[in-house]
């Protein structure tokens, strides 16, 4: 027999062992893509054409309950198509055969992504086929995509379920790794994210984690969640062509580093919790590092900031985070502490991590780049003289019928300042300094500051006391971009951020608005102070009789005019009304931007009244 | 020819095999026997290619046999507790087999699976433990392979399947180029069917022998000498690995030839001597007294 034969026998046979499971998934992709899918469509409303479309999409290709069918079934292949490496017996049988671990290797990792992907592609293609019957035809590209995204990150999923295989020798060991495998990272920046709110003033949290980051591109689970999520979107549907390319690149290393370990992996260590005495340290060490900060970030917060508790968690965590990984890798409670020095090393790292923090031994409280490195500096804070929202609509019909769905809002927040007025910028960074040891100053009701906590605002006005919170994202000319968080007093805020807001431009490039032709504008709304902005408030509906009948250019040029005098005097002043501005720009999008008319526009607010209806 | 080249095994901390060193010459019935712990299941999964030695080297027919194709194509490896897959018939597992051991004879399996009242779509979980293992016996032996390891083999086969699968194998080895390597210590059981034995201790071979040979050098005599001096000299004179005094009569197993042996006694002009035959237990046992592993101290 050719060694070509003899594998597609094997592959053959393995496929044959876990019929029952492929069984199971041909069930659950029938009932999901074809039963599912054609009483989902029978419910959809078929005026809206595109709608329907892009709904039927969503549903075939992206859900999320197909993103933790495929999840759960690749580690559950992982499991079963690797665990005769966790039986002695089944080991024995397997190795005593004349078949190389090569093709052994090769036959099961194959077999199991080939038991997943028929019945998932099979009962795809009947649901495209049955929507193209329905007249929804158009979703053939897109579905191939999702295909192809799905298998990519199944191999991904599968690959870090068999890494766990291969490491261990007990299957939960086996389980807990891929928990560890799915969250490490991410969780590392949490953690980091959380020491360093707690000990630095100037950090200023990291949105970018949760906007698609890095960090969560290193995680399984939380990549798998963003590609998904970009090919969830109706109307800003991204494949993430890119993305994929290095996932899919990324699940081929796995399996050659399984495929290696796989080589070297002794038979013996059937029934072992870890498979490799050496690395079993090695990841008891990562493991127990950031457990036990963790166990300081708990008691920290538990006790509402007390360090001695802080410490209380490190000692606490160290000791059970210890001896659980201890126990789970001998099952012996009497060799939970057979590792000392393990442990003594472990309690020196984290003592040394915690240094940096309580002593800020690396000065990130106290770094401000110096004028001469800064490329652009960006400012963003609450407390901003005028406050704008800036909403993405989409248009649905035209003319008369035409309908305007808010899509997305988000508040402006940043001033751009470029190279040649950083030193104001650094100025007023230097004087945040005054809110340094900012304590007990305000009735405890109001609010109470400690100091090394980074709160974004304050205000009591009766006793005028006002904390402002202040981000200044850096651009550095090296390329890197630093970002701090900073508070400062009202008078601070008067009269450092008043000489930013008077640079020329700054006030034009916070309300974009100053820019649009008045023939772009299509329409003029004003509200109470409410941010509901659903469909009936929106253009053409509801909004009508709010809507501004007036002379537009008058409006917008009283309304400029207004902006440009506007002093730095008080922050978060209050405000009745809002004005919404609707435009089409020049890409052809439609925006809305919603200023606060507080008691700086009068004559807006003049116009406003005699002219809405 | 299976060489056995100053092989070690450890787990961990623990020795299993020490510097061992053997040969399995082809055609031979070969009997691996030891102590509870010697070592021999883990000698015959260094012998099949399952685990890979610390120090020296496994060779079959002049090949290492870790993760060598053409190596394991000659041996077939029945461990004491056979896996089979979950839900799989005798015939599932013939299949299988047929699969990897391309010389594997399926007809003379269906004809054995008969003549053992092994109904061949029956799934195996319903079997009983011994009717498993005559499962795994049959595959072992229609794999065709050269050479067939059998750990603990025997132990759960009823004494007339025993019997049977014995002659199976003689007739096996008259017929064709086929060397089972047996490990059991159920030594009555060997003794009719190795020609060849090797003893494991603590994890190193105490000794490695032809069956006859070793019959041929241990003896146990019993004997009744009047003059205590006389005897003492003959003691002195004999290579005695064991002796049990009964009054006056004494037994004693001592090394070496039969006649040097007579010659001894029959100098001392004993009152009454006799030679009696050795089984291979006996001979396990006094082999394993001399190294201090006292079978009598354990059950006493």
């Amino acid at each position: 027999m050719t060694s070509k034969t003899l594998s597609v026998k094997l592959l053959k046979e393995s496929i044959k062992r876990n019929m029952a499971f492929g069984a199971l998934l041909t069930l659950i992709f029938f009932c999901y893509f074809p039963v599912g899918g054609m009483l989902y469509l029978r419910s959809l409303d078929p005026d809206f054409t595109l709608v329907k479309l892009e709904e039927l999409y969503t549903y075939g290709g992206n859900n999320p309950v197909l993103f933790m069918i495929t999840f759960a079934s690749a580690a559950l292949m992982g499991i079963l198509q690797f665990s005769y490496l966790h039986s002695r017996e089944k080991v024995d049988f397997y190795h005593s055969f004349p078949v190389r671990r090569e093709k052994i290797f090769g036959i099961q990792y194959l077999a199991g992504v080939i038991i997943w992907f028929i019945p998932y592609a099979v009962n795809n293609v009947f649901y495209l086929v049955l929507c193209l019957g329905k007249g929804a035809g158009g979703i053939g590209v897109k579905t191939a995509e999702s295909v192809a995204a799905h298998l990519v990150c199944f191999m991904l999923v599968y690959g870090c379920m068999i890494l766990a295989m291969m490491l261990t020798g007990k299957i939960f060991v086996a389980i807990a790794g891929m928990m560890v495998i799915s969250v490490y990272i991410p969780g590392i920046r949490l953690l980091a994210d959380g020491l360093m709110s707690i000990h630095f003033a100037t950090y200023s949290g990291m949105m970018e984690f949760f906007q698609g980051g890095t960090v969560m591109k290193l995680s399984p689970v939380s990549v798998y969640y963003l590609i998904v999520r970009d090919m969830m979107q109706t109307e800003g549907y991204v494949f993430p062509k890119e993305l994929l390319l290095a996932v899919l690149l990324t699940a081929l290393l796995i399996a050659v580093i399984c495929f290696c370990i796989y080589k070297r992996r002794n038979s013996e260590s059937a029934g072992n919790s870890m498979a490799f005495m050496m690395a079993a340290r090695v990841i008891k060490f990562l493991i127990m590092v950031p457990c036990v900060l963790l166990c300081y970030v708990f008691f920290w917060g538990m006790s509402d900031g007390s360090t001695l508790w802080g410490v209380f968690g490190l000692v606490f965590g160290l000791i059970i985070f210890s001896g659980l990984i201890e126990f789970i890798y001998t099952l012996d409670i009497r060799e939970i502490f057979r590792d000392k020095g393990q442990i003594l090393f472990t309690a020196v790292i984290c003592l040394a991590v915690m240094a940096e923090f309580w002593f800020d031994l690396t000065g990130f409280d106290k770094w401000i780049p110096a004028e001469k490195e800064v490329a652009s500096a960006e400012i963003s804070m609450g407390g901003m003289p005028v406050n704008t929202y800036q909403l993405i609509y989409s248009e649905y019909g035209t003319g008369e019928s035409a309908q305007y769905v808010c899509e997305y809002l988000r508040e402006k927040e940043n001033i751009e300042i470029g190279e040649d007025q950083i030193g104001l910028v650094i100025d007023l960074v230097k004087n945040t300094g005054e809110m340094a040891g900012f304590e007990e100053t305000a009735d405890k009701d109001g609010g109470i500051y400690q100091s090394g906590q980074n709160y974004q605002y304050y205000i009591d006005k009766e006793n005028d006391i006002y904390r402002l919170g202040l981000e200044v994202t850096w651009n550095l000319k090296n390329g890197k971009t630093e970002i701090r968080s900073y508070s400062l007093s009202k008078r601070m805020w008067k009269e450092y951020f008043g000489k930013i807001w008077e640079l020329p431009g700054v006030k034009e490039a916070y309300c974009p608005v100053l820019n649009v032709n008045t023939e772009d504008i299509l329409a003029v709304i004003k509200d109470k102070n409410d941010f509901n902005y659903s469909v009936e408030e929106a253009y053409g509906s509801e909004g009508e009789e709010e809507k501004f009948s007036g002379d537009t250019g008058e409006l917008m040029e009283t309304l400029e005019e207004e902006i440009r005098n506007q002093e730095i005097e008080e922050p978060y002043k209050e405000y009745e009304n809002t004005l919404t501005v609707i435009y089409r720009d020049t890409d052809g999008v439609i925006y809305g931007e919603i200023i606060n008319l507080t008691d700086d526009f009068p004559k807006t607010e003049a116009l406003l009244s005699k002219n809405v209806s | 020819m299976i060489e056995i080249n100053d092989v070690t095994k450890c787990f961990n901390d623990m020795k299993a095999l020490d510097h061992v060193t053997a040969q399995i010459k082809e055609g031979s019935v070969y009997g691996v026997v030891g102590t509870n712990g010697a070592g021999k299941s883990t000698l015959l999964r260094l012998l099949a290619g399952i685990l890979k030695p610390e120090e020296g080297q496994v060779k079959v027919d002049n090949m290492e046999i870790f993760e060598n194709v053409r190596a394991k194509e000659r041996i077939c490896y029945i461990a004491d507790t056979p896996y089979y897959f979950a839900n799989a018939r005798v015939i599932d597992m013939m299949n299988y087999y047929k699969i990897v051991y391309p010389d594997f004879e399926e007809k003379r399996f269906v004809e054995l699976c008969g003549k053992f009242n092994l109904d061949m779509n029956r799934k195996l979980a319903a079997f009983s433990k011994g009717m498993k293992k005559q499962v795994s016996v049959l595959l072992g032996i229609c794999a065709g392979t050269k050479y067939l390891l059998c750990d603990e083999t025997f132990d759960g086969l009823d004494p007339v399947i025993r019997q049977a699968v014995k002659s199976i194998f003689i007739d096996e080895v008259m017929k064709r180029d086929f060397t089972p390597v047996i490990a059991s210590h159920n030594l009555r059981e060997l003794e009719d069917i190795c020609d060849h034995v090797g003893l494991l201790h603590k994890g190193g071979i105490l000794f490695s022998r032809d069956m006859e040979d070793m019959k041929a050098d241990i003896h146990k005599v019993q004997y009744v000498i009047g003059n205590e001096q006389q005897e003492q000299r003959m003691l002195g004179e004999l290579d005695v690995m064991s002796r049990e005094t009964r009054g006056t009569l004494s037994c004693i197993t001592v090394r070496g030839s039969k006649e040097e042996l007579i010659m001894a006694i029959e100098a001392r002009k004993p009152l009454f001597y006799e030679i009696l035959p050795l089984s291979l237990e006996e001979i396990f046992i006094s082999e394993t007294e001399v190294i201090g592993y006292d079978i009598k101290d354990i059950i006493s």
